[in-house]
């Protein structure tokens, strides 16, 4: 699995499909959290939002890395396909994990927040997290394997990023940014954060299982 | 990406140490002279050397079963040679070696069992002694020249319509189909052989061993 990962990260980094994607993310960041001020949860849900946009991207662009045949090489070379689209997932939630550490403090550096506790920083890293996994989850699912034509794709990714940012009260992003818009108070939100972070790994989960059920009947 | 770190992460994929994956793909590019160098990225390698770095691939862990979809076709008369080395290593340590070529001569100096594919259906072929007992063949006598550098080492039974080889100390006589002659004539000349006798053989003059042609690849 590692080498696997080591060859998508090896790809993504030649190809440089990671571009784009990073460069919205931090583009993002800069909009959302330059000259904050006030209590931080409402700046982390902006680092998350941001972080939300820029996984789902990402993901899209690790999963159509290789072309059909180079895949298939890929997936013969290490035994199954389920494997190979692990392997994805985890070199797009390493690279979540880097952006987050960005997402955690570029707010501090460019704002001015009245107090900073570790309770603040875990609730950002929560909140990114939930936020980075369903983006992974939906960009597993938009994905060229599963869509043969990138238009449509791209179509389903859009509609779900809209559906999942703004149809009220819907958990876990909708849900989570209207908590920690709301509530000033970073304690009080790490259990619901939590209970949201739970969901995000469920529908991952989901997702990744309908992907692999669908390239597995197209393989 | 270049051919060799690309041959080094697929190794890996494989279960390879990176150590053993390293100094595998840079034993097989050797091997198969990889042209345009190892550090350049497969997408700007021609269709023979890209076709090289592929047949790396599926040899950095030796092939139980090894399929090669005209696996010739675009590689040069050098590395003819080493391609039917490779399979004749392959099909010697257990493997199995399905290929495919459109040239029946190719299919016959090579393969233990031929089928031919023709309007949606697969046959076996008829045997390949049966087959080869009617096309007319020349036999080609090479020696080391007198003077001058010494001839490179060539596989002569890889090369294309080779039919069988027989050797001696400083010569060697091939048998080869009568289209491949020319063929095989240039290779050899390019390679240093001097050509000391060139005989056509009627179709019932087989005396020539075919112990190189049988059984090479099961």
């Amino acid at each position: 699995m590692i080498a696997l990962i080591r060859y998508t990260f090896a790809t993504a980094l030649h190809t440089q499909r990671y571009l784009a994607p990073v460069l919205v993310f931090t583009a993002l960041m800069g909009v959302l959290t330059v000259n904050g001020s006030g209590p931080l949860p409402p700046a982390y849900a902006s680092s998350a939002g941001a972080l939300f946009v820029g996984s789902t991207w990402l993901t899209i662009a690790l999963m159509s890395l290789d072309d059909a045949p180079q895949r298939a090489i890929v997936v013969v070379s290490s035994g199954r396909s389920l494997k190979v689209l692990l392997a994805a997932i985890g070199t797009a939630l390493t690279s979540c994990l880097v952006l987050m550490v960005f997402g955690l403090f570029f707010p501090l550096w460019v704002g001015d927040y009245e107090v900073v506790t570790a309770v603040d920083l875990l609730l950002g890293l929560e909140a990114q997290l939930t936020c980075a996994l369903v983006g992974i989850a939906i960009g597993v699912l938009c994905s060229r394997l599963v869509f043969r034509r990138q238009g449509y794709a791209l179509v389903a990714a859009l509609a779900l990023v809209m559906v999942t940012l703004f149809v009220k009260g819907m958990p876990p992003v909708n849900r989570l940014f209207n908590l920690m818009a709301t509530t000033p108070d970073s304690a009080k939100l790490l259990a619901p954060t939590g209970g949201m972070l739970a969901i995000a790994a469920v529908i991952l989960a989901g997702f990744t299982a309908v992907t692999q059920y669908i390239v597995s009947h197209k393989e | 990406m270049s051919a060799l770190a690309y041959l080094t992460h697929m190794g890996r994929v494989r279960g390879l140490t990176t150590s053993a994956a390293v100094s595998r793909a840079h034993r097989l590019l050797d091997r198969l002279t990889l042209v345009g160098g190892k550090s350049a990225p497969p997408r700007s390698l021609s269709k023979g050397n890209a076709q090289k770095v592929a047949l790396a691939q599926a040899l950095l862990v030796e092939p139980g079963l090894l399929v090669l979809d005209e696996p010739w076709s675009g590689l040069d008369a050098d590395a003819h040679g080493v391609l039917a080395e490779i399979m004749t290593e392959v099909a010697d340590a257990g493997g199995t070696v399905i290929f495919t070529d459109h040239r029946e001569s190719v299919t016959r100096a090579r393969a233990s069992r031929t089928y031919t594919v023709a309007k949606g259906r697969i046959a076996l072929s008829e045997p390949e002694t049966v087959a080869t007992a009617h096309r007319p063949s020349v036999d080609v006598t090479f020696t080391v020249p007198d003077s001058g550098a010494a001839p490179r080492d060539l596989a002569w039974e890889g090369l294309p319509g080779v039919l069988a080889v027989g050797r001696a100390a400083t010569a060697v006589t091939v048998q080869v189909e009568r289209e491949a002659t020319d063929a095989l004539l240039f290779t050899a000349l390019r390679h240093g052989w001097s050509v000391m006798q060139v005989l056509g053989r009627s179709v019932q003059d087989h005396h020539l061993s075919k112990a190189t042609m049988k059984g090479s690849i099961r």
